[in-house]
């Protein structure tokens, strides 16, 4: 049976591949639209969760103000439960293909990401950087300051870009601290922000007031889940933006669905002759859905590759160019094999369940009804 | 087992809701390795007595019985086994366009669990049979009426029916043709199966294989004669 209604399918090659191709890029819209806003956050969530658990911003009239380091790091650590602390240099310039986040490493942080510390006249850039560079590199700081950090820049090696931190450098610049704040405009010993590690990450927010009062200065203190949360809002904007692609989608997917059902309800005297050659119901229903799956198996296993290959595929430049902005090579976004299969039975359950739907009512109607008035309905063949 | 029709009516309802009477109290009994004749004008109802005989459609009122089984009161699921049982050959035949003859002739065989090879060699058999095992490779809207008409025959006899209930098997056929198709319905007759046709073309009404010959007229059949 399974054979013969490939057979069948082939009766109407055209009209099969054209229903298959419709199928095929309605799965294509709608796990893109799916895939998407899913494969970003969880980046984004994954690259947070590797983040501090409390980070402390100065705050002034003008808006964010740079925390004198030594003196702020003092008093961090002296707020019971607070772990570690550690001033951050880092800020947007300049960079030889639009902005780029200059980064300043100590030899510790450097140690960490497993690389030299970069000394004065030395950098590393991200692959984003490296591809777009054409000689020395030469950035413009916050000022209108032209510098070049470094006459020949390192790129990141591969084992960084693999990782959370190499998603995070992949359009950065890594200098001395001290190049940094040349470049950002801070003044020595001064930081952008105050990193903090702390001994239950689950009370993070509960020491929230306890940094405000023992800084000298007004602060705002976020915890990780504010940021998980803030990249959450953020990807959510711009997801729904890749969503409303799935409306028109939803719309083909109406105007197909509505074709199936009239073409299979136009059939009923092809039912009704199987029924009358000896066909029971079961055995139409069948015949009908191993037809149905010789199209929609296939069509939706493309469709949903695709929209796979087109967010997920590394080199892929789009949705890096559209959630942050990217110039260069991309690295690649991930999802969790949970997240990705839970997108492909989605795909499959909102486009297959309603056409199988109506490809099978019209027939399960024609089946049960009395073939001898069909076939006086149909006329002759 | 024979067929029988036991004081079946029969009243077709029009788009419009008027009702028309079509068959008005027919009582018959086929016997197995009979071929009886019903003929009749056409419109008179013979196909629609066919389709009543075949399980197709339901009498308005009386009882269609093969053997002691009240087929016409099967609910849909044993309805459509028993048709397993039944090869019909529609006046139309209703062949499947896009399929050669030699597919639309599996198609009676595809539910059934026989294997390909076997499905094959009955189909070229019977289109022997019916002589036309030539055609067996041409699609089926390639064919001329006659040629159409005796596929649609081979294909009621591939299953190897019980009831052979066929619809006026000699139109649009020559004389040689036709004589090939009567020929074609005395072997399923005298295989033991019940084979009841509705024609109205002298040929097979004078025919002798032609067991018994009852008249359709005014929604009732009469005996005319039995051999």
């Amino acid at each position: 049976m399974f054979a013969w209604s490939l057979r069948d399918v082939l009766r109407r090659p055209g009209e099969a591949l054209l229903v298959a191709a419709a199928l095929a890029a309605l799965a294509l819209v709608l796990g893109v639209s799916l895939l998407l806003p899913g494969a970003v956050r969880a980046t984004a969530a994954r690259l947070l969760e590797a983040g501090p658990a409390l980070v402390v911003r100065r705050v002034d009239a003008a808006g964010l103000a740079p925390l004198p380091e030594s003196e702020s790091l003092a008093v961090v650590r002296g707020v019971r439960g607070v772990l570690t602390a550690r001033g951050r240099v880092f800020g947007s310039v300049g960079g030889p293909g639009g902005p780029v986040t200059v980064i300043g490493v100590d030899a510790a942080e450097a140690a960490g990401l497993g690389i030299d510390a970069p000394s004065r006249g030395d950098a590393w850039v991200g692959a984003g950087v490296a591809d777009e560079l054409a000689g020395a590199l030469v950035l413009r700081g916050v000022d209108g300051r032209i510098v070049e950090p470094a006459p020949t820049p390192r790129r990141l090696p591969g084992t960084v870009a693999g990782t959370a931190a190499g998603f995070v450098l992949h359009r950065a610049v890594l200098v001395d601290r001290d190049v940094a704040r040349e470049l950002l405009g801070l003044p020595p010993d001064h930081v952008c922000d105050l990193a903090l590690e702390v001994r239950h990450p689950e009370e993070a927010a509960a020491m929230v007031p306890d940094l405000t009062a023992a800084l000298p200065f007004s602060v705002v203190v976020e915890t990780r889940a504010d940021a998980v949360g803030r990249v959450a809002a953020t990807t959510a904007r711009r997801g729904s933006l890749a969503a409303l692609a799935s409306l028109p989608a939803a719309l083909a997917l109406a105007v197909l669905i509505v074709a199936a059902a009239r073409d299979r309800a136009g059939r009923r005297g092809e039912v009704a002759l199987l029924k009358s050659l000896g066909w029971t119901t079961a055995d139409v229903l069948r015949l009908h859905c191993a037809r149905a799956a010789w199209i929609a198996v296939p069509a939706l296993a493309l469709g949903a590759a695709c929209a796979w290959a087109l967010v997920l595929w590394p080199g892929v430049r789009w949705p890096g160019i559209w959630f942050f902005g990217w110039t260069g090579s991309p690295p690649p976004l991930t999802l969790d094999p949970d997240g990705a299969a839970l997108v492909l039975i989605e795909v499959v359950g909102l486009i297959g369940a309603p056409w199988l739907v109506a490809v099978l009512w019209p027939a399960l109607r024609a089946a049960t009804a009395d073939p001898g008035e069909l076939l006086a309905e149909d006329g002759p063949a | 087992m024979s067929l029988r029709a036991d004081g079946v009516r029969f009243v077709r309802r029009d788009s419009r809701g008027d009702e028309r009477p079509v068959l008005d109290g027919i009582d018959v009994c086929f016997e197995p390795g009979e071929l009886a004749l019903v003929s009749g004008p056409s419109g008179v109802g013979k196909s629609t007595l066919l389709h009543l005989l075949a399980g197709l459609v339901r009498p308005t009122a009386g009882t269609v019985w093969a053997g002691e089984e009240p087929v016409s009161r099967f609910v849909a699921a044993h309805r459509d086994r028993w048709r397993r049982q039944v090869g019909i050959a529609f006046q139309s035949p209703h062949l499947l366009g896009e399929l050669t003859v030699l597919e639309n002739l599996l198609v009676p065989l595809l539910p059934r669990r026989i294997a390909l090879a076997e499905q094959r060699r009955r189909a070229r058999e019977v289109l022997a049979r019916v002589g036309a095992e030539p055609l067996a490779g041409r699609v089926a809207t390639e064919l001329s009426g006659g040629e159409r008409q005796r596929v649609g025959l081979a294909r009621a006899l591939v299953g190897e029916p019980r009831y052979l209930l066929v619809d006026e098997p000699t139109a649009h056929q020559d004389d040689a043709a036709a004589a090939v198709v009567i020929q074609a319905l005395a072997h399923a007759r005298d295989g033991g199966a019940v084979v009841v046709c509705a024609a109205h073309d002298p040929r097979l009404i004078g025919a002798a294989a032609v067991d018994r010959h009852h008249e359709l007229a005014a929604g009732r059949l009469t005996p005319c004669s039995t051999r």
